[in-house]
């Protein structure tokens, strides 16, 4: 994949976030439409590459912002439905393609499982200690970091990295992280753009998606402390 | 107490727009080859699942609609 095919997927998920922000039916057709552009244009050859895998990484969000629209869930349970498709996605493709962050193979279910008993018992910790009163929102802050990482960093971090080098793929993945928030404001855009380049220079220093997950955590913390949008 | 379902907090988005994508992409697995299958399915199995929430939870609010009306008429 040549790097303005690359950069037209990018302004084409702008365009359909901007507009999306807008008026949600048009930013859905353009999504939609989007999705299946993409996808036929795969049709060429008979093995998935390296960019084609890229290309459906970056699909992802798109896929789970539609599936939002549609569940009559309320706010909290939207969130953690989002993630989870996200999450669902990450892994299923991650397994699929044998994709690996450094030395870690972090789709390993496992590591899910240590994520939610270490957020029960910081849940358990706030409501104890604290007497917080929305302490559901905590084991959501580990699980979006979790999806996040994997997908963001784990996955069309290292895709860019090993096509077009590491400083491309810092910088492209930020933009990508900040594009999908930029429905909430320009602010927010800001705060996630500038939070994912020290994430993606942590990661793409030491390869290790532990580290960068503990620190999405405490972004995500500071995060709902500013914009308690969920409480 | 808030629930996990509620039907007004679906947007106003028709949902004939889901199954008219939920059908195109259906259509396009039908007739992608191999590697088109491979890589659109996950899309279609979350489509799927979500277009079956909406349908049992509007069925239920039907349901809960007529509960509410049929003792009346």
């Amino acid at each position: 994949m040549k790097i303005k095919t690359f950069l037209f997927v990018i302004l084409g998920i702008l365009i359909a976030e901007l507009i999306f922000s807008l008026n949600q039916t048009l930013g859905f057709v353009i999504y939609a439409v989007l999705l299946g552009v993409v996808l036929i244009s795969m049709e060429k050859d008979i093995t998935l590459d390296k960019s084609e895998m890229l290309l459906i990484f970056l699909m992802i969000v798109p896929i789970a912002r539609i599936s939002e629209l549609f569940l009559p869930f309320t706010a909290l349970w939207k969130i953690f439905a989002f993630y989870a498709v996200i999450a669902f996605l990450a892994i299923y493709y991650g397994e699929k393609f044998w994709i690996k962050s450094g030395n870690v193979k972090f789709e390993d279910l496992s590591y899910l499982v240590i994520i939610a008993i270490a957020s029960i018992f910081v849940m358990a910790g706030a409501e104890y200690f604290f007497h917080m009163t929305n302490s559901i929102v905590i084991p959501l802050i580990f699980f979006i970091a979790y999806a996040e990482e994997i997908l963001f960093r784990g996955e069309i971090q290292n895709l860019i990295g090993e096509k077009y080098g590491g400083a491309y793929a810092v910088f492209f993945t930020s933009l990508l992280y900040g594009i999908f928030t930029i429905s909430y404001g320009f602010p927010i855009f800001l705060f996630a753009f500038l939070a994912s380049i020290i994430l993606c220079a942590i990661y793409q220093y030491t390869k290790n998606i532990y580290l960068t997950f503990m620190i999405n955590v405490v972004f995500h913390a500071l995060f709902f402390t500013l914009y308690p949008v969920v409480a | 107490m808030q629930y996990m379902i509620n039907l007004q907090a679906a947007t106003e988005i028709s949902p004939i727009f889901l199954t008219v994508t939920l059908i195109i992409y259906l259509i396009i697995v039908e007739l992608g080859n191999e590697k088109m299958k491979k890589a659109l399915m996950p899309f279609v199995i979350i489509l799927t699942i979500i277009f079956v929430i909406f349908a049992a939870a509007s069925v239920y609010q039907t349901y809960i609609g007529l509960k509410l009306i049929l003792p009346l008429i």
